[in-house]
């Protein structure tokens, strides 16, 4: 009796010690405003509340206290789940349910969680018990959630109520039919009342079936499982995200103004929802909406660099989120946003393309500063779509200015470009054709790791010389813009210079059609399209500066290296008839004539997958016009042909 | 092994231990944190004044770093976390004689308690700071480690990539100087081409910091600060890349002068990492050599200084112009036992080495080295690197040469454009000369000076007249021709107006000294001719010549400088003088030259006078003839012919009249000395008779009104002075000649004259 006034005593300061860490850590969690001392002081509740846990755990355990130890360990089993804690969740499960077995005097029958749960959920019959119990087996169903062992919760369920399984075994109709006791008791506090864990492990056991099915392939079953979900109560975070999954699913079934929709929703429910901002963005693109893209992209920016947003959607976060029960990488990667450099990159690019210049400077500037800023570490790595290397962001920059007519700017942009590569340029590079084949196979395997380091060393001098070379063209043709074409030859012989340094090994390839560039890969075809571009700049400033036998062997060598350019064409015919020779030109322009009304698309001028950098017709400002050069050339043509 | 002789002095005693040591020492400041390997840190303010505070922490301490501002600093604490824990702000604030007088009984202790954890993870095996990020490496699971960044105070926690084990060291080199930010306190800071090498062109581009990392395993990781994530970046390798294997567990990173990195590992390999160009593309090099095993390394620019068990320190030199070989020749042995830490070499400022060690037994040594020389260095550049300079340079050289042919010319127009205004300015100078000397002297000393001639000349039957100017050195003459208002139509201009002028300019060419240039106006056909002009020569500069049309224009508006020559006046009697049959070439004689003129006057002595002429009363058909009477004195006077009498001064007089010839034209002009006597009260008067005879009526008149006209001159300045009771009859006849000048008919003032014929006095 004495024991039991003691022990009853022990229960009331233990229950009061409970309640009071519950109630403390209430308190800090909601001052506590920054995730990251967040974490912290679960980590150290999570300690208290443990040292509770083992207070109580060291004495034998009795059927009166177990109700007491059940809750404190379920509390516990939260803390530790919330601090990620897995391995010492799982011990400390057992461990529970094992002593709850002893308090009714059964021994344990394995150390086995699904064994002990089976014999657990047999043994104990009354309402109190089986409460508590359902309390813990939710902080089970978690921790199988958030370790990927949903199969053991499955089996388990469907062994305790088989009677109303299905027999196909659904997981979700078996979900769906969870009857639990899960009643509050008043006087002892719970970090997070278990109606609420088990919607939350409800809902997210249902959206990790879908992101299966997804995976899968199945995205007709995903579908399916996501609007199950939409329908249950859940967060607002979570809700929008599974809107953002139908969306997802239903763009890749092929019904994108449904997919628009559910995006839509999503960012009803949750103003920053970025996921779904940026699967309508790629919607977008998919349907050659500029316009929406760039409004999209635009938003996603906004969201992603607003501090606001950011703290809106951390503040008042329950003890256990959907966020922490869906640790799939799946899940992440389906719902992940680039950082906000790559959206805005992304922006640039757009704006560059729909020719919005000014807007696009302004970006490019936005994203060299954003890269360079200090204190902006480590950025997002969940798989998200890729920048550029950093060199080729800076010459689309470069490029961006000098459509700006910024020259100046565009000179000191690739100054510094040059400054970085020019002095890694070997004298001499020699590449084999084609060079990409071989880089697939053999990044792991050993006999392929020295060649696989050369071929990495290679495209990387390779790359060094386009970047470097690419500039001093950039830096040409700025200058030539700003009329000061010696400069501007200067700086396109360098780039001439750099470029030749590089072989082709192949006695076969010549450059004829189309079927040929395929073959020879996007490297090989950037370097001989920017020698062609190169050739022609110089060419141009040659014959700006009076030189026109120069420039006319450079617009030959340039439409050698890179047949079928309009531009080049043109300039060449200009070229011979400020030389005199008016006849070749002649001979030229009817043969052009000739050539663009059997073959309606020429080479075309910017084939896909080249840089950015050198999408750019030749010096687009000071080009020959066409229609002048057309109309003499008719004159001349007409002329002769009245004489003879 | 050759050694040295060091001095040796123990500043700071506190708890021996045999666990592994670390001082750190900030710079040169005397400030100097010690940590034995124990719970405690021990400051020292000054070296002299030994430990004056101890932090206390919780654990063991296994990393000191201190923070970026210098005011305090990080530690690590074995399975507990990282502090921070700002130092005593004495040292830096206090006045000398403040700190002299603390004694060993101010010492501060310090507890730093948990409040201060910066990063609470018991795995934390190492971490640094660079700037406001902290970076920790720590063991995630059983195969892996995970580097975690975070700033001291804020931000998120977030794994950054996966290693495997855990660390043991890291170190951050900066990218080299050039770039934005500000470099760190013991931060390795790399030459530009070793870093791009090692850590790629993207970090190079973005000034990013790199995290160099030594795991127990060996391997050499470097991860960067601000770059994209790996998988942000196309084609760009992992996010944390091994550079190098050592083989052994790393115990330190450090840069070597900037142009190497070093990296010792426990069992005392030590590996080298440069960079170089060649023709076959820059590339970064790497070579170990071991020596033996080590407790404790520090590097700075010149030397790396080890810690050894068998406790000596050998600081090696590599000053050689090639990659610096760390072990260069042998170690020298700094004779100084049982140390277990060092602190990064300083120099004091007389220049020598100092080192702070802590010894085993627990005490704080001040090394210093003594000073040795330490080899040059010599840059080497690739031949690549060559070729591409003399490229840059020859685009200079001609860039330059194209900017001082140039300018060259500009200053060959310029030189030009000064001597020509030099010449101008000359000219004015002694146009000036003229104005000033005036009267003085007399133009036939001007450096410049201009005369007229009146000829005649007849072409195709009809005479004209023409004026020639003679003008000796000059540029662009131009002649302008005056009509008295007198002489001008009444219709033509309203005499408020300015007289008609006439200008012709003509281009001068170069004159040598003493040269002359004529030219010659056409004055108008005869008969149409009215003489009495006023001929003013000027001298006519355009600055067209020298700045162009265009600029000229805008700069000087027209752009003519104008200098006023000379002021001439052409009567009658200039046309007698021209034409006279005395001076002129003996080859017409045949042709009277005055005769054709006087028949060109329309009265010719067969054409007679027309019959109003000639009915004046006394006047007979034949030639006529007026006269003008001068006093001697007067006209002795103004000719400066003192002596002379008679003859003497009618022909000074003809003389003057008509220098060019002395004998005067008896056909037309005469002069005789008279004697008047009836005229006043004096008595009788000598004076001189000037007699114009023509057959012409207004012959006789327009070579009378010319003659008066040069007397009056003559005589203007002479009246003042001569007596005052003659001046009378002076003023008489000037009012009779001014009265003429405003007469428009000259037969008026000629029947005046006839008939009060009168003397001028």
């Amino acid at each position: 009796m004495h024991q039991g006034i003691r022990r009853s005593n022990c229960l009331d300061i233990w229950t009061v010690e409970n309640n009071d860490i519950i109630k403390k850590w209430k308190l800090s969690e909601r001052i506590q405003e920054v995730t990251l001392r967040r974490h912290d002081t679960r980590k150290r509740y999570y300690s208290e509340i443990l040292r509770l846990l083992q207070k109580i755990q060291g004495v034998p355990s009795v059927p009166a206290g177990i109700l007491l130890e059940l809750t404190v360990l379920y509390n516990t089993l939260l803390f530790a789940i919330s601090v990620s804690e897995f391995t010492e969740t799982g011990v400390l499960l057992t461990q529970g349910i094992v002593r709850a077995l002893e308090s009714l005097g059964c021994q344990a029958p394995s150390s086995k969680p699904i064994v002990l749960w089976h014999t657990a959920l047999q043994t104990f019959t009354d309402t109190d018990h089986l409460t508590h119990l359902h309390q813990l087996l939710c902080a089970q169903w978690a921790l199988w959630l958030c370790t990927g062992q949903l199969e053991n919760f499955l089996d388990l369920l469907s062994d305790a109520q088989e009677e109303a399984t299905s027999p196909s075994g659904d997981l979700l109709a078996v979900i769906r039919d969870v009857g639990f006791y899960i009643e509050e008791n008043p006087t002892l506090s719970v970090a997070m009342a278990p109606r609420e864990l088990k919607e939350l492990a409800h809902i997210c056991t249902v959206t990790t079936k879908g992101i299966r099915r997804m995976e899968e392939g199945k995205d007709s079953e995903a579908l399916l499982a996501f609007q199950e979900a939409v329908s249950q109560p859940a967060p607002r975070t979570l809700l929008a995200q599974l809107h953002t999954l139908t969306g997802i699913c239903l763009a890749k079934l092929g019904r994108p103004q449904s997919a628009i929709q559910c995006y839509r929703k999503a960012m009803e429910v949750d103003f920053s929802c970025q996921s779904s901002l940026y699967q309508s963005s790629l919607l977008f693109r998919q349907q050659g909406n500029v316009q929406a893209e760039m409004e999209a992209l635009g938003l996603l920016h906004a969201v992603v660099t607003s501090p606001v947003c950011r703290q809106a959607s951390s503040s008042q976060a329950p003890l256990l989120s959907a966020d922490s029960l869906l640790q799939s990488q799946a899940f992440s990667c389906i719902l992940a946003t680039p950082s906000p450099p790559v959206v805005q990159h992304a922006l640039a690019q757009q704006c560059l393309n729909s020719e919005r210049i000014p807007e696009a400077v302004e970006h490019y500037l936005d994203l060299l500063a954003s890269l360079q800023a200090d204190g902006k570490p480590l950025m997002n790595m969940s798989g998200s779509p890729a920048l550029p290397r950093i060199p080729e962001i800076y010459l689309e920059a470069a490029f961006v200015m000098l459509k700006a007519k910024r020259y100046c700017d565009a000179v000191a942009i690739c100054e510094e470009v040059v400054n970085k590569t020019v002095d890694l340029v070997p004298e001499r590079l020699e590449l084999g054709i084609p060079i990409e084949e071989d880089q697939r196979p053999g990044s792991t395997t050993m006999p392929a790791t020295v060649s696989g380091r050369n071929k990495e060393i290679m495209e990387q001098r390779l790359n060094y010389v386009l970047w470097a070379g690419a500039s001093y063209l950039l830096q040409g043709q700025a200058y030539g813009y700003m009329k000061d074409n010696t400069e501007a030859v200067t700086s396109l012989t360098r780039s001439i210079n750099l470029l030749v340094k590089v072989h082709i090994k192949h006695k076969d390839w010549q450059c004829r059609d189309a079927g040929d560039w395929e073959a020879a890969g996007l490297k090989v075809q950037t370097l001989q399209r920017m020698k062609g571009l190169v050739l022609a700049s110089r060419g141009v400033s040659f014959l700006h500066n009076g030189k026109q036998k120069e420039a006319l062997c450079d617009f030959q060598l340039s439409l050698q290296t890179y047949p079928g350019v309009e531009h080049t064409e043109l300039w060449l015919i200009e070229a011979l008839w400020q030389l005199g020779r008016k006849e070749e030109g002649m001979a030229h322009w009817r043969r052009r004539t000739q050539g663009s009304t059997k073959r309606p698309t020429p080479v075309e001028n910017t084939p896909r997958g080249l840089p950015l950098y050198l999408q750019s017709c030749l010096q687009d400002g000071i080009s020959v016009e066409p229609e002048g050069l057309k109309k003499k050339m008719e004159d001349l043509i007409h002329s002769r042909g009245v004489l003879t | 092994m050759a050694g040295l002789r060091c001095c040796v002095k123990a500043v700071a005693e506190f708890g021996a231990s045999s666990r592994p040591a670390s001082v750190i020492r900030f710079g040169t400041e005397p400030e100097a944190i010690l940590s034995n390997g124990g719970s405690r840190l021990f400051t020292c303010n000054r070296l002299e004044s030994g430990v004056t505070a101890v932090h206390q922490f919780a654990g063991r301490v296994t990393g000191v770093v201190p923070s970026a501002d210098g005011r305090g600093l990080y530690a690590l604490c074995q399975g507990d976390g990282v502090y921070f824990t700002p130092l005593p702000h004495g040292p830096r604030t206090l006045s000398p004689t403040a700190v002299c007088s603390a004694d060993r009984s101010t010492l501060t202790r310090l507890e730093v308690s948990a409040a201060s954890c910066v990063v609470h993870d018991h795995g934390v095996r190492s971490f640094t700071v660079v700037g406001t990020v902290l970076v920790t490496v720590a063991p995630r699971t059983a195969s892996g480690a995970s580097a975690c960044t975070r700033s001291p105070h804020r931000t998120s926690h977030r794994p950054a990539a996966r290693n495997d084990q855990s660390s043991a060291f890291q170190r951050c080199p900066w990218p080299a100087p050039g770039g934005t930010s500000r470099p760190l306190e013991g931060a390795a800071v790399l030459e530009p081409l070793l870093f791009r090498l090692l850590f790629g062109v993207d970090a190079a581009l973005l000034f990013s910091p790199m995290i160099l990392c030594g795991l127990p395993d060996g391997r050499l990781c470097c991860l960067p600060l601000l770059l994209p994530g790996a998988s942000e970046v196309k084609g760009q390798a992992a996010r944390v890349r091994v550079l190098h294997s050592l083989e052994q567990p790393i115990v330190f990173i450090g840069a070597s002068g900037g142009r190497g990195l070093v990296a010792v590992g426990r069992g005392g390999t030590v590996l080298q990492l440069w960079g170089s160009g060649g023709p076959r593309g820059a590339c970064w090099g790497s070579r170990s050599a071991g020596c033996g095993a080590l407790w404790s390394v520090r590097a700075s620019a010149t030397r790396t200084c080890t810690t050894a068990p068998a406790a000596t320190c050998w600081p090696c030199r590599w000053p050689g112009p090639r990659p610096p070989l760390l072990p260069h020749g042998d170690p020298l042995s700094l004779n100084v036992c049982r140390v277990l830490a060092l602190a990064t070499p300083t120099l004091d400022p007389t220049g020598a080495v100092q080192l702070l060690a802590v010894s085993l037994t627990g005490r704080l040594l001040l090394v210093t080295l003594p000073q040795g020389s330490d080899g040059g260095h010599v840059s080497m550049a690739s031949a690549a690197q060559a070729g591409q300079r003399i490229r840059d340079l020859l685009t200079i050289i001609r860039t330059t040469s194209d900017r001082a042919s140039c300018l060259k010319s500009s200053v060959r127009s310029r030189s030009a454009v000064l001597k020509s205004l030099n010449h101008i300015f000359n000219v004015c100078c002694l146009l000036r000369t003229n104005q000033d000397a005036g009267d003085a002297v007399t133009a036939r000393q001007r450096p410049i000076r201009c005369g007229v001639a009146v000829r005649w000349s007849s072409l195709l039957q009809r005479d004209s007249v023409t004026l020639s100017c003679v003008l000796e050195p000059g540029w662009t003459l131009c002649v302008q021709l005056v009509t008295p208002p007198a002489q001008a139509p009444p219709t033509q201009a309203p005499p408020a107006q300015a007289p008609p002028t006439l200008s012709y300019a003509f281009l001068l060419r170069p004159l040598p000294p003493g040269g002359k240039l004529a030219v010659a106006v056409p004055l108008g056909r005869s008969g149409l001719v009215s003489l009495l002009l006023t001929v003013q020569c000027s001298l006519v500069y355009s600055l067209q010549s020298m700045l162009g049309q265009q600029e000229a224009g805008a700069l000087l508006g027209a752009g003519l400088l104008s200098l006023p020559l000379d002021t001439l006046t052409v009567d009658w009697l200039d046309c007698l003088r021209a034409q006279g049959p005395g001076p002129g070439p003996s080859s017409a004689p045949t042709w009277d030259p005055v005769r054709t003129f006087l028949k060109s006057r329309g009265a010719g002595p067969g054409l007679g006078a027309g019959p109003g002429l000639g009915a004046g009363p006394g006047l007979g058909a034949g030639p006529y003839a007026a006269c003008i009477r001068v006093s001697s004195e007067l006209l002795r006077a103004a000719l400066r012919a003192p002596g002379a009498g008679g003859p003497a001064l009618s022909s000074a007089l003809i003389t003057h009249l008509l220098p060019e010839r002395p004998g005067g034209d008896t056909h037309t002009l005469t002069a005789e000395e008279v004697t008047v006597g009836q005229l006043c009260a004096v008595g009788p008067v000598s004076a001189v008779e000037l007699r114009v005879h023509s057959a012409s009526l207004r012959t006789v008149c327009a070579l009378h009104h010319a003659a008066l006209r040069r007397l009056q001159a003559l005589l203007k300045d002479v009246a003042m002075t001569t007596n005052p009771l003659l001046q009378v009859e002076g003023q008489t006849l000037q009012q009779v000649l001014c009265e003429a000048q405003r007469e428009s008919d000259p037969i008026q003032v000629y029947r005046r004259l006839r008939e009060c014929p009168l003397l001028i006095l």
